[in-house]
């Protein structure tokens, strides 16, 4: 699943454990997350804010959050999207993983 | 599970969830160029900075759509291929289980298509909805209902507002003078306007007149079935105005029906002539003076169109006082009134004799299918048995059982596929093919329609299910570490589910052993 849908700098499934990560700060809608990645990371959503979507749909179809619609602080119609009990679940597993996945990649760096 | 529901979801409600997604993407690029207008840009530019930002958004509404649909249809390719492919590698196999579940669908089928054209489809009139059949019924309540005497129902057709008219019908049979000794032609015998209100086309002449219908001055006229002119008058055309003999009585024919009405009782229905033309036709039967013109006598079938924009229980409650009018003039006990849609199932005296007909033959051929059923599933568990080494590998490969349990379903799924498909083609040949034998091909139109069609699919679908399930389940359920080994033995479940399925086919044949001998000696 989510082959050619990450941005081309990012590892693939690294969105989707950013999404979850940024989501846990609480009820979020997309342009939140986006300006959230943005400030937090120097521009992981190189191709444009748009390729956030296809990760959040990933997300929806897991059941790894929740959207509904609401109205933002300046009264404006927007989607908000909340983390499920599987989607902490799963943030934690892919962390554990993708920190293996460093940890290895790392040590293969460091020996000569 | 919830995933493939999640995605069914989106299937049905694609359209719906992609104009939030557009939406959710525009309210995104809105906040964005809010914001750059805030540090300071033109608003036009910051419209077209916000779209650079955003990026190509189809491109990311479309990886959004494949986020739901493509994995999964990728992976129902895969396995339809994969199918195809096993199934191809096997000819016998797939042979034999096609045709027992062909054979075993198409018998079903058949029935189904025969059910279809006898009860569950309305009088071939038009705007068939409308018409309605009007029963009476008397102290002994609705499951007891009749018809009415020729004057109530000439009471009730002249007076009932809510109707666009009533017709009154009456089966008989005549000799046509030419045919071999015993053999009758269906005649209904009907109220004038009975062509005019069901709203029957000609394909030649004229339909009767009310003229044609009165008691006093009777007329020997006759309106023939499209049927009935084209095997009995060879077609032709010049037939409007020829006399033909009807039990040695000379009529006059005025018309021909259209060739789509084939009649509104299921059986011959071949000649129509007006009910006062009854008195013509049995001049020497008192009992037809009788008949036409006393308000006792019993009993007509009366059917009606309903006016526009009346419902059928404002139809129903006129007539239910227009009756109790009419029967007090004559100190009769008044009747209550229903009325019913035209198919043969809603019709409560015919319901009650062809229920348990249907039903007998249903389950009988029902159990011809579970036979089929049993017999591949038997098949497919010998099968699952030699395949378990494949399924062993997929396993420790990391195959999931659901994912494989599937798999093997997609190959049943096929098999029955293809049965139903052929069971099809069978049901468009067998019923009339029996009918001819047994010489009533021109009873009835049996022809499959779509909701025959969806009846095959559906029956297929069920069958897969009743016949692949059980050899997946137990296909997959074989223990990895002993089926790597070279001399796997197979698990003994196996004994026990075959021994099962083997009683069943014993049983289920020997019931239709026992059921076919007594209908044997019941003919």
């Amino acid at each position: 699943m989510g082959k050619k849908t990450d941005s081309p700098d990012l590892l693939p499934g690294t969105l989707d454990l950013l999404i979850l990560k940024t989501l846990t700060r609480g009820r979020m809608h997309g342009y939140g997350i986006a300006e959230h990645l943005k400030r937090t990371s120097a521009n992981v959503l190189q191709v444009g804010e748009s390729s956030l979507y296809p990760g959040l749909q990933r997300l929806l179809l897991n059941g790894w959050a929740k959207a509904e619609w609401g109205s933002s602080d300046n009264n404006r119609r927007a989607r908000y999207y909340t983390l499920t009990s599987a989607g902490r679940k799963q943030l934690n597993a892919e962390r554990e993983e993708f920190e293996r996945l460093i940890d290895a990649v790392q040590r293969v760096l460091q020996t000569v | 599970m919830i995933k493939l529901l999640r995605r069914f979801q989106f299937w049905i409600r694609q359209r719906q969830i992609e104009a939030e997604l557009a939406e959710e993407i525009e309210i995104h690029r809105a906040m964005k160029q809010e914001q750059l207008e805030q540090s300071g840009l033109h608003s036009g530019e910051a419209a077209s900075a916000s779209q650079r930002i955003l990026g190509n958004i189809t491109l990311a509404r479309e990886d959004s759509r494949e986020v739901w649909i493509w994995p999964w249809l990728e992976s129902v390719w895969q396995d339809l291929a994969y199918a195809a492919r096993n199934l191809r590698g096997q000819p016998v196999f797939t042979l034999t289980a096609v045709i027992v579940l062909a054979v075993a669908i198409g018998l079903n089928t058949s029935l189904f298509t025969v059910f279809n054209a006898i009860v569950l489809r309305p009088w071939p009139v038009k705007d068939p909805g409308r018409v309605v059949n009007v029963f009476a019924y008397g102290p002994k309540g609705i499951s007891n209902v009749g018809g009415f005497s020729i004057a109530e129902y000439r009471y009730l057709d002249e007076h009932a507002k809510s109707f666009g008219g009533l017709v009154a019908m009456r089966r008989d049979s005549v000799s046509l003078g030419f045919e071999e000794v015993g053999e009758r032609t269906g005649c209904l015998v009907v109220s004038a306007n009975y062509l005019r209100v069901l709203g029957v086309e000609m394909e030649h002449g004229r339909s009767f007149i009310a003229e044609e219908d009165r008691f006093e001055t009777p007329q020997p006229v006759t309106v023939l079935s499209y049927r009935l002119w084209k095997s009995r008058f060879g077609a032709e055309p010049g037939i409007i105005g020829k006399q033909v003999n009807l039990d040695d009585v000379p009529f006059t024919v005025v018309g021909v029906a259209a060739r789509d009405f084939t009649g509104t009782r299921v059986g011959r229905e071949d000649l129509w002539i007006p009910l006062s033309a009854l008195a013509i036709l049995r001049s020497n039967d008192p009992s037809i003076h009788r008949f036409l013109s006393k308000p006792q006598e019993c009993c007509s079938a009366v059917a009606g169109r309903l006016a526009p924009g009346v419902s059928r229980e404002q139809g129903r409650a006129e007539l239910e006082l227009l009756s109790h009018q009419f029967r007090s003039q004559f100190s009769l006990e008044s009747n209550g009134i229903l009325l019913t849609g035209t198919t043969f199932f809603a019709n409560p005296t015919s319901k009650r004799a062809i229920v348990p007909v249907f039903a007998l033959m249903f389950v009988g051929v029902t159990l011809i299918l579970l036979l089929a059923c049993a017999n591949v599933s038997n098949l497919l568990i010998a099968r699952a048995a030699a395949r378990c080494r494949e399924v062993a590998v997929r396993l420790s490969l990391g195959a999931s059982r659901p994912r494989l349990i599937r798999q093997l379903l997609t190959e049943s799924l096929m098999l029955a596929t293809g049965a139903s498909a052929i069971g099809i083609l069978l049901a468009y040949q067998l019923p009339s093919l029996l009918l001819n034998r047994i010489g009533q091909s021109a009873l009835l139109r049996v022809v499959p329609d779509a909701s025959v069609l969806c009846y095959a699919l559906g029956l297929g679908i069920v069958t897969c299910i009743t016949f692949g399930l059980a050899p997946a389940l137990y296909g997959t359920g074989c223990q990895i570490t002993d089926a790597l080994k070279e001399h796997a033995r197979f698990p003994h479940t196996r004994l026990s589910l075959r021994s099962f399925l083997l009683s069943a086919q014993v049983a289920i044949s020997i019931v239709l052993l026992i059921g076919a001998g007594l209908l044997l000696r019941g003919v």
